[in-house]
């Protein structure tokens, strides 16, 4: 699921920035590090949408480095166990099919495909198909899938989804 | 595993009837899945009648199977009846912890992967590249079982290949960016610094996996890191057509030295149908089903960079006996009785080859120079590092366009093919292979040559021939680089690489010891790559191996029977069958006081099917007699199961090469290949493998060289205590000509070096029989020592000032004193011992005329050295102190 939310976030500044450019520097800063990024709380964090506020930089004492409270807006991208998803084939092998909901991975076991799909090692690239070869679901390949687990790293999140229900599976 | 059932009741206000079941016994559920169609019934059912009709759908709330049913289509249900009970989730897919079946987390609050806070089935990981991802064993063994039926019926085996040294060779060091066929890459990962790969692989290599692709499915299973087996098989195999995702790295490898521990977890169902290819028997701890492949080495000085931490790089593998064994040996103080023996069997193996083969003197100092560039190379320091680079920078170029010749020169490299096995024949001095070869082509490529040389000579004001000669080849090489360089199609800048090679130079600034600057920009094996056609055999093999297996699968298959053949008994059995009526003794290859059956050779002879014998089994009259020896495998001749074999006609002699192609090839090699002769014996000894006359040149390591260069150093006081006393004797020692029997020794064979240790064992069996003349020999072991031991000293010293000198007196035909003495003495010394031999060829031996200079009786003397450990020096410079003046 996307969110669009307020977060806050804090910036350390190296005195070599101090200038005419600083701000620029500081919004620079919080998108590399921020753009990309996965929290366990927030989830993905797709892109930085609007810099609220840009607090009052604080000389950090011992080093020099400055520290800006920064508060912006990003859109999140955060699975959760039960949603539906569009995802993208990167590998089929004979236990499941794994994919990638954009940052996320997600894994589908066969047990998770219906049964009437049998894996078939022996086309390139490998794959699931049906019998009468209708469907068939290969690298690369678009599915719809829900999530039933999701395991939430620090800085990762991985899940497993399943194909077992209506309205699952390719996208054609 | 006996988890509570769960009951699925009907939780409706109402009755029902079962419309349908959806599910049978045993049947797979999951959340949201549908089990029963029910028909609620309402009380008033008989007024309403079908059109009050509500169906209901009875969906399954949890993950697991139907494990028993209690209701039938058409039953009617109370409210609160039992439907079916179902056993939950056992978890046989796990990933990251979560079942992948019901999704629910196995880890501890807070733990780490693998810390499960309930049992789960899943053990076993049974996908190549993602470790994360277990499965119950049951499952396990049903995937494997579809494999295998899908394998059987697509009438294919697996082939489990090995990419270092097997498929492919790489290297870490610094690799002119020109060389054809060598893929360059990075690994992006961790850290700040991401080395350079460079990768070549083996002739062949493609078409060869291409056509086993229809056999064989193939996995790479290597130890080398997950990012790096990726690009290697990208490289290989570009469309994943061949391996697709079955690639087994050292990131998914249980056990860091092994790779056995993996294979029970991608084949479940047993490695019966699973063939190996590797160049190296220990990380599968020998296992049967292991075809053990020649290792392909193209960058000299470079084993495979992925050697566990564990192991050893394989040098001795052939003569392996245990370290420990070793050092007994040594400490019995065995060394002391053999080595004069050892070094005098030798020189005179190496006396006659010269004699023998007439020489010419544009061998001779091929042979020359060998030593000198090898020298420039790795042991003078001094040259500004700038040149150096130039130099090493001209040589692979002038290698490049030395390929370029092969390849678009018909006739000169039949020539020099030729060339190549005469060289082989007499050459008793073998440094860098490469080396030479560029002198032939150098040589061919005429007057320009002269006049550089010339040129050369006056610059340097050397008059010693190996030197100019060698001078000249650089010079030579230098001006022309250009034309090289359009010759081998080469469009490169020079000075652009110049600039590139600066650059590196600057990364590597912190080692600039001589050693990688001797090794900075090496040489690469060319000529065995142009001819290692190992690939073609080892297909052969795989092919016989498939035919044979579906072969019996078919047989058992037509008569109804169930039965799949192992293949770890297919490989042994065919390859018993390769050489199985033969009957071999060894002579003079294992020490006498070990157990033979600790050698690598002797049970590579019991694999192929051979009879092996200690004892030289004579034919004999009696024709039903079907024990006697048909080949006697000797090391070096002068043996009495040599002479023995020698007498009676029907028995090969060959030499320890035979059987290792034999074993490599898996067919009896043809033993004229491999006949013992006077000069292989000499090379046998020694330890180098040359095998095949053009196929298999293993050349030797310059770095080898150049840690030699530094075994003398280690012992400089004896070494300059000899160069005083000696230098006005020795005359004829260019320093640098000693270089070149110490890289023979430590040439590189990966299947069957000797350590001195072994040679001198061997010889210990030469003794036995001459044992009087050793004692007479003695004094002329000491003289030779110390004609070796004063060139060290040389060069160790400054070579600049000392060398014009000793050039100057080699120019002049006098020979010292000392020499002539020894002469005399060694030569009707080794009449005396052809007395008492007795032995046919003894015409072939050298008698005092045969001898063509006294560069050859240092290059024996070299050999020698190379032969004996440094511990004798002390003493042979003592018995040079006793010489007379």
């Amino acid at each position: 699921m996307f969110f669009h939310v307020s977060l806050e976030h804090e910036v350390l500044l190296h005195p070599r920035y101090f200038g005419p450019n600083l701000l620029n520097t500081v919004k620079q800063k919080l998108f590399s590090e921020l753009e990309g990024t996965c929290t366990g709380k927030t989830g993905f964090v797709i892109a930085v949408t609007t810099i609220d506020n840009i607090g009052a930089g604080k000389v950090v004492p011992g080093t020099g480095f400055v520290k800006y409270p920064i508060k912006y807006k990003a859109i999140l991208f955060r699975p959760f166990k039960g949603e539906v998803v569009d995802a993208v084939v990167t590998q089929v092998n004979k236990v499941g099919i794994f994919t990638e909901v954009g940052p996320l991975s997600c894994f589908i076991s066969r047990h998770s495909i219906p049964a009437d799909m049998e894996f078939d090692p022996n086309s390139n690239p490998p794959c699931y198909k049906t019998k009468d070869e209708d469907i068939v679901i290969q690298q690369d390949d678009e599915i719809r899938l829900r999530i039933v687990g999701t395991r939430v790293d620090a800085a990762d999140i991985f899940a497993i989804g399943t194909l077992m229900d209506d309205y699952l599976g390719l996208i054609s | 595993m006996a988890a509570p059932l769960e009951e699925i009741l009907w939780k409706g206000q109402n009755r029902c009837r079962v419309e349908k079941l959806k599910v049978k016994k045993g049947s797979h559920v999951s959340v949201g899945s549908l089990l029963v169609i029910c028909v609620i019934l309402d009380r008033d059912e008989n007024s309403q009648g079908a059109q009050s009709r509500k169906i209901e759908r009875l969906k399954s709330s949890l993950v697991g199977t139907v494990h028993c049913l209690y209701v039938e289509e058409g039953q009617v249900i109370d409210p609160g009846g039992l439907v079916m009970t179902v056993s939950p989730c056992q978890h046989p897919t796990v990933m990251k912890d979560m079942c992948a079946d019901c999704g629910a987390d196995l880890r501890a609050a807070q733990g780490r992967p693998g810390e499960r806070t309930q049992h789960a089935a899943a053990s076993v990981a049974m996908v190549h590249n993602i470790p994360e991802l277990h499965v119950s064993k049951e499952v396990a063994l049903e995937l494997a079982q579809n494999d295998t039926q899908s394998l059987l019926n697509n009438k294919k085996l697996v082939l489990i290949v090995d990419l270092d040294q097997t498929v492919i060779h790489t290297t870490m060091k610094n690799v002119h960016r020109g060389l054809p066929g060598v893929h360059h890459f990075q690994l992006l990962g961790s850290g700040q610094c991401y080395p350079w790969y460079h990768t070549k692989i083996r002739p062949g290599c493609k078409e060869f996996l291409e056509k086993l692709s229809e056999k064989f499915q193939l996995h790479i299973f290597t130890m080398g890191s997950r990012p790096y087996a990726h690009t290697v098989a990208r490289i290989l195999d570009p469309d994943k057509k061949l391996f697709s995702d079955r690639i087994l790295s050292r990131d998914e490898c249980f056990d860091p030295n092994s790779k056995t521990a993996n294979l029970s977890s991608i084949f479940p169902t047993g490695d019966h149908m699973v063939c190996i290819i590797d160049d190296r028997e220990d990380v599968w701890n020998f296992a049967p089903n292991l075809i053990h492949v020649k290792p392909y080495q193209y960058f000299i000085d470079t084993d495979d960079i992925n050697i566990p931490p564990g192991l050893l790089p394989q040098e001795n593998q052939f003569s392996s006996i245990p370290a420990d064994q070793k050092r007994t040996i040594e400490e019995k103080g065995l060394m002391d009785c053999e080595k004069d023996e050892s070094a005098i069997s030798v020189k005179r193996d190496s006396d006659d080859t010269k004699t023998e083969e007439n020489s010419s003197k544009e061998d001779l100092l091929r042979d020359e120079d060998v030593p000198s560039d090898i020298q420039e190379k790795g042991q003078i320091p001094k040259k500004t590092s700038e040149n150096l680079e130039k130099d090493t920078l001209v040589d692979v170029i002038s290698e490049q366009s030395l390929s370029a010749l092969v390849s678009s020169e018909v006739p000169v490299d039949s020539s020099r093919a030729e060339e190549t096995v005469v060289q082989k024949e007499d050459e008793t001095l073998k440094g860098d292979d490469l080396v030479v070869r560029e002198d032939t082509v150098v040589v061919k490529e005429g007057g320009e040559e002269n006049t550089n040389g010339a040129k050369d000579e006056e610059q340097k004001g050397q008059g010693e021939g190996g030197r100019q000669n060698q001078g000249a080849e650089r010079q030579e090489q230098e001006k022309p680089k250009d034309q090289i360089c359009a010759a081998a199609g080469k469009k490169t800048d020079v000075k652009d690489e110049d600039e590139e090679l600066k650059k590196d130079k600057t990364l590597l600034d912190a080692v600039t010891d001589e050693k990688s600057i001797g090794s900075e920009f090496f040489s690469l094996s060319k000529d065995e790559d142009c001819t290692d056609d190992y690939l073609m055999y080892l297909e052969d093999i795989l092919m016989r191996i498939h035919r044979k297996f579906f072969k019996v699968y078919d047989h058992f298959r037509e008569k109804k029977e169930d039965f799949v053949p192992d293949i770890k008994y297919i490989i042994p059995s065919l390859r018993k069958k390769v050489l199985s009526d033969i009957r071999i003794t060894f002579s003079a290859v294992f020490p006498r006081n070990l157990p033979p059956e600790r050698y690598r050779l002797w049970n590579v002879a019991i694999a192929l099917g051979a009879e092996v014998s200690k004892e030289f089994i004579p034919k004999g009259k009696n024709e039903e007699n079907k024990t006697w020896t048909t080949h006697v495998i000797a090391a070096k001749s002068g043996t009495s199961k040599v002479h023995f074999a020698r007498r009676s006609r029907k028995v090969h002699v060959v030499t320890p090469q035979w059987l290792v192609a034999c074993w490599e090839r898996w067919e009896r090699v043809d033993e004229r290949l491999y006949h013992l002769t006077k000069s292989a014996s000499s090379r046998n000894t020694s330890g180098s493998g040359r095998s095949t006359p053009a196929s298999e040149n293993d050349v030797p390591p310059i770095q080898k060289s150049t840690l030699t260069t530094k075994k003398q150093i280690t012992i400089p006081e004896k070494g300059k205590a000899k160069e005083d006393v000696n230098k006005n004797q020795e005359g004829t020692h260019d320093g640098n000509s000693q270089q070149l029997p110490l890289s023979m020794t430590e040439d590189y064979n990966p299947l069957c070096s000797f350590s001195s240790q072994e040679i001198k064992d061997m010889d210990r069996e030469v003794e036995d029989i001459f044992g009087e003349s050793s004692s007479s020999n003695n004094s002329d072991m000491g003289d030779d020592d110390v004609s070796i031991d004063s060139p060290s000293g040389q060069s160790l010293g400054s070579i600049t000032q000392e060398l014009p000198s000793s050039s100057e007196e080699s120019l002049t035909a006098d020979s010292p004193r000392g020499w002539k003495r020894k002469r005399g003495d060694s030569s009707s010394d080794s009449d005396k011992r052809e007395e008492d031999k007795e032995d046919d060829d003894s015409n072939s031996l050298p008698s005092d005329d045969k001898w063509t200079s006294d560069e050859e009786r240092d290059e024996m003397a070299d050999e020698i050295d190379d032969l004996l450990t440094y511990s004798t020096t002390a003493r042979s410079f003592s018995t040079h102190l006793n010489m007379p003046k």
